[in-house]
């Protein structure tokens, strides 16, 4: 991070392709014609960059990011300014130092071994990223190889 | 051969000699025209495959063109085989058209963009809500996995309400120096995006507000801006469910 709240200038096009296909992608006038305007062959290379899924991944990252938060004595957080203020205080440190040693499996596992049986019970949250069709994209991992067979279809 | 649709624009609309659109080689962009308003179009392969690129070339297009008048962006990828088609299926309701050029006249799209950092965000969310401490608490102390799970998902549904909160601060500071203002589809937890629509006249103004944003969130969010754009988010009139306006005024 870095400490300047310098003037950023108006950008005259979004600096990233997925921030331009996340500006086009699903916008604009769509044509009430019948057969014979087309759609042409798509390869965006980059459009899965421009959604987020709201999964088990991101959950346990933010978990994680708790326990990071909660595990740091004052003083040693120097890599995360601005974190140590009022964070360490109430009953969680005491108890969250012993589960360190536990919480070693990484995300992907974790969710290998949860996800497998219960997929489709999996709802999206409120704000889900939604897909090129404004479906809902399902939590979990299954999510990315249905979309992908669903653009497939098109 | 087809022809490549870009947007919509008036008649008259000046078209720069020499402006080429998307494909390899790429063709002519010009107008191809009826009564009061034209279709933007380049000549393209029937060949064609859209890459990455290419969505850059359709965004760089509409806004050169954009600089001399109204362009409303037709949809990215739609592609018409002659002249005699573009005029019959596009500008079949010219009246409508002609209206929405007027409506748009002058204006054009500002995005802005504020993020910030995860890790302070997910600390100063949990500074202030203590139940969400407590329950750090006891998942990080003897929680099973499913545990973490619910507490990271509690947590994204508090940081989705922090960024809507952050939102609507934003756009009361800005929504005097804009004439409309849409959401953007979410992206990320920590990461706001907002569209608005600004009279020329008004984006130094415009400008100035997003930098009094920027001095009054600090240095722990970094706001950007981009524009001016084609109205991208506020021409939406495909059907479907209306939870945006489409226009952002009534």
């Amino acid at each position: 991070m870095t400490m300047a709240t310098r003037r950023i200038d108006r950008a005259p096009r979004p600096s990233s392709l997925a921030d331009v296909l996340d500006l086009i992608l699903d916008k604009g006038i769509v044509i009430d014609a019948y057969v014979r305007v087309s759609l042409v062959g798509i390869e965006l290379l980059t459009i899965d960059a421009r959604i987020v899924i709201a999964s088990v991944d991101t959950y346990l990252r933010f978990a994680e990011a708790v326990n990071r938060l909660d595990l740091q004595p004052r003083g040693q957080v120097t890599g995360l300014p601005g974190l140590v203020d009022g964070i360490t205080e109430g009953g969680a440190r005491s108890k969250t130092r012993g589960a360190l040693d536990g919480i070693k499996e990484t995300a992907t596992e974790l969710i290998g071994s949860l996800t497998g049986s219960d997929d489709d019970d999996d709802e999206a949250p409120a704000d889900a990223p939604v897909d090129q069709a404004g479906r809902r994209i399902p939590t979990g991992r299954g999510a990315p190889q249905e979309r992908r067979g669903a653009r497939g279809d098109g | 051969m087809g022809l490549m649709v870009y947007g919509v624009a008036r008649s008259g609309h000046p078209v720069p000699s020499g402006m080429t659109g998307i494909g390899e080689p790429p063709g002519e962009v010009r107008l191809v025209r009826t009564g009061p308003v034209a279709i933007v179009v380049s000549s393209v392969s029937d060949q064609l495959v859209l890459q990455d690129h290419d969505a850059v070339t359709y965004l760089d297009t509409l806004t050169a063109l954009l600089r001399d008048g109204p362009v409303l962006p037709v949809r990215f990828a739609t592609v018409v085989t002659d002249e005699d088609e573009a005029s019959h299926e596009l500008l079949g309701p010219a009246e409508d058209l002609v209206e929405m050029l007027d409506e748009f006249d002058g204006l054009a799209e500002i995005r802005l963009e504020i993020a910030v950092e995860e890790h302070v965000e997910i600390a100063r969310l949990l500074d202030a809500s203590p139940d969400l401490r407590r329950l750090a608490g006891q998942v990080t102390g003897a929680g099973t996995p499913a545990d973490r799970i619910h507490l990271g998902e509690e947590i994204s549904v508090r940081l989705a309400e922090r960024r809507d909160e952050l939102g609507d601060g934003v756009r009361a500071q800005l929504e005097t120096v804009s004439a409309a203002y849409a959401p953007c589809r979410p992206t990320d937890y920590t990461v706001l995006r907002q569209a608005y629509l600004v009279h020329r006249s008004d984006l130094a103004r415009f400008d100035a507000a997003v930098q009094a944003v920027r001095t009054r969130l600090g240095r722990d969010y970094t706001v950007s801006s981009v524009g001016p754009l084609p109205p991208f988010d506020f021409t939406d009139v495909q059907p479907g469910p209306a939870d945006v306006g489409h226009w952002g005024w009534d």
